[in-house]
């Protein structure tokens, strides 16, 4: 389920979403999909996925792996 | 940056939309607040973002959201996980799932009109008011703001106020400082508005 999510929630920001509501929503998933990747892939795949997913993030613009721009500080 | 030419600009729009919002409404602070807060990130499209927290009233937005998500959330946040903290060691996802949809919009998804819609009980760590005020408190703020939000000239109002207030830098100031400012502005007596200084 996790693994599905995580794709459809980066091809859905990279599409470019309908409202900044809906964007951000998004955004969260795609947090929650790498806290749980984090905590249940095996150490090889994690490190993987997180440097995958730094590059996604950095192309987004956001603060690190967790924090999207438009989040408090 | 323009403090005093910054509140003096929001004087201006307190007087302004107190004209579609009449005497002195309750919904003056979210709605200026808020369009503060997309000024500062220069969009033009106030109408939809002001307005875009109604999507979450909407209950399957949040019915479809999986359990370990709403988990997750609490968990994540530290002053809710606080206040849950015995819902989420006991794993009791009905009081859990009753609170999200008041919670999430306002902790998840940062929306800035429900920010200032809620202030009190935020400052106050009043997480379980906001639950229970939030169906009642957001119908109403739809139901009051509909007749300004059907006027165009009413968005076109927001819109100069908030870029004039941007061009003051507005963006320099601290999101607290900006809520104050509009929250003092807002409660002063009819007719007294504040000087606009010689350079703004």
């Amino acid at each position: 389920m996790k693994r599905k999510l995580f794709p459809v929630a980066a091809l859905a920001r990279e599409l470019g979403l309908p409202s900044e509501k809906i964007s951000r929503d998004n955004d969260n998933q795609l947090v929650y999909c790498y806290d749980r990747f984090q905590e249940t892939l095996p150490a090889a795949e994690s490190k993987a996925f997180a440097a995958a997913h730094s590059g996604w993030t950095k192309k987004w613009g956001w603060r690190d792996a967790r924090t999207p721009a438009w989040k408090k500080e | 940056m323009n403090k005093k030419g910054v509140e003096a600009v929001l004087g201006r729009g307190v007087e302004i939309l107190d004209e579609f919002l009449p005497l002195k409404s309750w919904l003056l602070f979210p709605v200026l607040y808020s369009a503060c807060v997309w000024a500062v990130r220069r969009v033009f499209d106030y109408r939809d973002r002001i307005l875009a927290w109604q999507v979450w009233l909407d209950p399957e937005f949040v019915r479809t959201k999986p359990d370990e998500f709403v988990l997750h959330f609490f968990s994540g946040d530290e002053a809710l996980g606080r206040e849950y903290a015995d819902e989420l060691a006991r794993g009791d996802l009905r009081t859990l799932r009753a609170a999200f949809p008041a919670l999430y919009p306002l902790f998840g998804l940062e929306d800035a009109f429900l920010t200032a819609l809620f202030k009190a009980e935020i400052e106050s760590a009043d997480y379980r008011a906001i639950v229970v005020e939030f169906a009642f408190r957001t119908s109403k703020a739809r139901d009051d703001i509909r007749p300004a939000a059907s006027n165009p000239d009413f968005w076109k109002a927001l819109e100069l106020i908030g870029m004039e207030a941007a061009s003051l830098g507005l963006h320099l100031l601290k999101d607290e400082d900006v809520q104050n400012m509009i929250i003092a502005l807002v409660k002063k007596p009819a007719g007294i508005s504040p000087e606009i200084p010689p350079d703004a």
